[in-house]
């Protein structure tokens, strides 16, 4: 295809062809890259987000076992694409364990954002402590 | 020849849509300092919706992650400040910063102040205004490490030229504003345009992004 065109024209030399061809591929290579770094996102933010909102704005969508529910959900959707879950996420839900009463789910929820984000380490073993003070 | 320009150009173009509008800001003081977790307390409101506070607040832990930042879980801060004798975002905006340090181990606090939200309306039309100011404070020294200011509308004008048009158009987009609440989308916008995308105010990749460090 490339050689009967080039025949066509008769005036383009191959080292112009190899030159528009790179040239095609580097503007490839530069759309496919996108404009901003981190076009992909680093977790799976399900409703966690709209969970928030909820809570103040909407609050008749926001009930603890409603919250939970949709929680719960979003956790096997992001196993299932491998993505990590947010930052807050398994401190959310755990604090909708914790008003159910759901106390060894919610220790398990803390300690699970603890795990994956040592940041959060001083107020989930806060929150941890308060439990088991409850719970006694 | 002549082909090969064009294609420079059209790539010149291109390049131009991702153009940096004014200078970028100082990050000494955050390049010092580079905080790996933000506490986001609940937003001052200075407009006269009610809803403001909490619906841009649950806009920004988003876009702070995602730039590599560890975010509290911003309900559950609210409702522990809350139990903790702090009922308005007014009083947990004053909280110390060494309790802040010793309960909650934060290494920075994020202050927001909602300046706008909400739809105005003229006679042919309406937008959902939002404007947002943030001041990231580190928790140890208090020192402000860096700050921006974003204001985003979503103009609801359906293009048309024709008065009768603008009209219906206006009032349809009245209703469906009122609705859906249009303001909170354009607060996602600004959260994110303040934090990662907006070349003149976002602010450095953080730990958890693998570009932390590289800019």
């Amino acid at each position: 295809m490339l050689k009967a065109w080039n025949l066509a024209n008769g005036t383009l030399l191959m080292a112009e062809i190899k030159g528009v061809i790179l040239l095609f591929c580097l503007l490839a290579a530069f759309l496919l890259s996108g404009c901003a770094t981190g076009n992909r996102n680093l977790y799976h933010w399900g409703s966690y987000e709209s969970q928030v909102y909820n809570t103040y704005c909407e609050p008749d969508e926001a009930s603890a076992s409603n919250q939970i529910e949709k929680m719960e959900a979003d956790i096997e959707v992001a196993r299932s694409k491998g993505l990590p879950l947010p930052p807050g996420f398994r401190a959310h839900l755990g604090y909708l364990y914790f008003m159910q009463g759901k106390y060894d789910l919610a220790t398990q929820s803390f300690e699970a954002e603890k795990q994956a984000f040592p940041e959060s380490a001083a107020l989930m073993n806060r929150f941890i402590t308060q439990i088991k003070g409850q719970d006694a | 020849m002549r082909k090969i320009t064009g294609l420079f150009l059209s790539t010149v173009f291109i390049l131009s849509g991702c153009a940096t509008p004014g200078p970028p800001p100082d990050y000494t003081a955050f390049r010092e300092r580079h905080p790996r977790s933000i506490l986001v307390l609940p937003p001052l409101n200075e407009s006269t919706d009610l809803k403001a506070s909490y619906s841009v607040l649950s806009t920004v832990s988003k876009p702070l992650a995602e730039m590599g930042y560890y975010v509290f879980p911003v309900a559950v801060i609210d409702q522990f400040l809350k139990e903790n004798g702090m009922p308005t975002p007014g009083e947990m905006h004053q909280i110390p910063l060494d309790k802040v340090d010793e309960i909650i181990g934060a290494d920075s606090i994020l202050y927001l102040v909602v300046n706008e939200y909400g739809t105005k309306y003229t006679v042919v039309n309406s937008a959902a205004v939002v404007q947002v100011t943030a001041r990231l404070v580190d928790v140890k020294t208090g020192e402000r490490i860096w700050s921006g200011q974003v204001k985003l509308w979503d103009d609801a004008s359906g293009g048309s030229g024709d008065l009768v048009a603008m009209l219906i158009n206006s009032a349809i987009n009245q209703v469906i504003s009122q609705s859906t609440d249009q303001s909170h989308y354009v607060a996602e916008d600004v959260s994110s345009c303040l934090f990662m995308t907006c070349p003149s105010e976002r602010l450095l990749y953080g730990p958890y992004h693998p570009a932390y460090g590289t800019d």
